[in-house]
């Protein structure tokens, strides 16, 4: 049963490319614009108090959709995050904030409008792959692995 | 809300291949020389004989292309390449229609969601549409092609005659025993299937969610009341598919007996009353751990002894180890629950063929020689039939 866990982990990881060359596609881009961005979207989640791997779902979604685009330009930068938080809240949180909060928490830099068209755009790039493994899931496996050497009585996933 | 009314929210979710079997015998139309318009036609008069893995293909496999010239220059993604039939359906967020691919002349279903009316696309939609990307499995319904436009996006689905929901809404009154048999195996495969990547399966609307680790907890809103397991209701979120299992044990008896098990109307606790009822009271011998649980209430627990599940579910006794198997799905305590493959073992399935073990992922169990539905003795629909089935039967 671990290693069918195991294999999928990994099987799923090999379908969920990621480049770390993603800004070379992107030349007006620096990478340090990639880790405002990123804070600021984490930042996002707490006020929110969106789960973490809501976070990390936008930010694989953030990336991949990069990796599918030609010179973005920074412009774009904020609306392209927060259509992946706004993506990723539905995906994951049972009450995910409203259209109209994330367009709040923007400032006006983005609106409601803008969004929703960018959800499409992000969805259809992506092809509506959107289970990727995230660095919360490998955590999760491996706290699992370590905490059943020491309590051997722990439940054991039942992935079937 | 019945199984059937929820089901139409989630017209594509895990449909149910079943020939319409209990209408007059095979008969073959000749369809050869028939122009595309009439596929309608012929769909409406229910296709017939034997179908394998493709639901969406009413020709048999037969190729039209050869005959009959399809417009060229459509491609898969736009909304041309697909034409409306009928309403089939409308759920709360989408309407559903039966179409025709003007690509490869294929039936299918067209889900039309409208966005942009708050949220955007709908997170049920959202969910739906990237699990169903990642599966391809005979039991579960294929999704071809997403189209989207400003105001709409539309799932194209391959077109499957019935699901579950609207056969037992004709079949009232519980269905053949061998019917639920050949159909359990579905449910029980579902849950087995260890080769796709450990999709978290819901047979219940609404509530496609995959998740790749397990660990991850859940709202305790994820299933419907009915067919929610007891350690749900008590507030435990650790679960995984002994929970499915307890769905699919609930979802048996009302294949069988023609009513849900546990049809609770108000909240949690009734619903663990009425399980109660029929289970007996849980206790930490029968249970160990079940007074931890978050929401464990002592007044909760009044004592009720167990029940011998044949006496309540009469239909249960009638057919040679329904009840046992039956018992080891609605096993209160999840850890004693038995887990979906070694349902697949019981002996309540040891009359059917030994070749569904090894079924790959694609093929059809109809496709295992002597699998193959029997008439139901009541249709709803076409009531006056009902005699002349039965005398089929004897």
């Amino acid at each position: 049963m671990e290693v069918t866990v195991w294999t999928n982990m990994l099987k799923k990881e090999t379908k969920y490319t990621h480049n770390k060359n993603v800004l070379s596609l992107h030349p007006s881009l620096q990478p340090k614009m990639r880790a405002i961005l990123l804070d600021w979207l984490i930042e996002v989640c707490e006020v929110y108090t969106l789960h973490r791997e809501t976070f990390y779902l936008a930010q694989d979604f953030f990336d991949r959709f990069m990796f599918t685009q030609e010179n973005i330009h920074k412009s774009k930068l904020q609306l392209i995050g927060i259509t992946s938080l706004f993506i990723a809240a539905k995906l994951e949180e049972i009450y995910p904030p409203k259209l109209h909060e994330f367009a709040y928490v923007t400032d006006g830099a983005c609106t409601e409008d803008e969004i929703l068209d960018m959800e499409l755009l992000i969805l259809k790039a992506l092809n509506w792959e959107l289970y990727p493994v995230t660095v919360i899931s490998w955590l999760n496996l491996y706290l699992q692995v370590i905490c059943r050497k020491e309590h051997c009585n722990m439940l054991l996933p039942q992935y079937s | 809300m019945s199984l059937s009314s929820m089901a139409c929210n989630n017209l594509t979710f895990l449909f149910f291949q079943l020939n319409e079997v209990s209408e007059s015998p095979r008969n073959s139309f000749a369809c050869d020389s028939l122009p595309p318009r009439l596929y309608h036609t012929l769909q409406v008069r229910k296709l017939r004989g034997h179908r394998n893995r493709s639901n969406s293909d009413p020709l048999g496999g037969k190729n039209y292309t050869q005959s009959y010239q399809w417009r060229n220059g459509l491609r898969f993604g736009t909304a041309a390449s697909y034409l409306n039939l009928e309403k089939l359906g409308e759920g709360s967020y989408s309407t559903v229609y039966k179409g025709i691919s003007r690509i490869n002349g294929h039936l299918v279903a067209l889900k039309v969601i409208k966005i942009k009316e708050e949220e955007g696309v709908p997170f049920t939609a959202i969910r739906e549409a990237s699990l169903l990307k990642g599966i391809k499995h005979s039991n579960i319904v294929l999704l071809h092609d997403i189209i989207h436009t400003p105001e709409t996006l539309t799932f194209v689905f391959e077109y499957v005659q019935t699901d579950l929901a609207q056969y037992m809404t004709q079949h009232p009154g519980g269905l053949h025993a061998h019917n639920v048999k050949v159909g359990s195996t579905w449910e029980c495969y579902i849950k087995s299937m260890g080769n796709l990547p450990f999709f978290h399966l819901r047979l219940f609307p609404g509530l496609a969610r995959a998740k790749s680790v397990p660990s991850q907890t859940y709202s305790t809103e994820v299933v419907t009341l009915w067919y929610r397991p007891p350690d749900v209701l008590l507030g435990a979120t650790d679960y995984s598919t002994g929970l499915d299992v307890w769905g699919a044990g609930c979802i048996f008896i009302e294949m069988v007996e023609g009513s849900p098990a546990f049809p609770g109307v108000s909240d949690a606790n009734e619903q663990l009353q009425r399980i109660w009822a029929i289970q007996g009271t849980p206790t930490e011998e029968t249970w160990p751990g079940v007074s931890s649980l978050p929401n464990h209430k002592p007044e909760h627990f009044r004592p009720h002894p167990p029940r011998k599940l044949g006496h309540i579910w009469k239909r249960l006794g009638l057919v040679t180890k329904a009840e046992d198997l039956t018992s080891k799905l609605i096993e209160c305590c999840p850890r004693r629950r038995i887990p979906a493959e070694a349902a697949l073992q019981h002996e309540y399935f040891s009359s059917l063929p030994p070749q569904l073990a090894q079924l790959p992922d694609m093929v059809s169990i109809f496709t295992v020689a002597g699998i193959r539905l029997e008439p139901e003795a009541r249709n709803a629909f076409h009531p006056f039939r009902k005699e002349r089935c039965s005398s089929i039967l004897a």
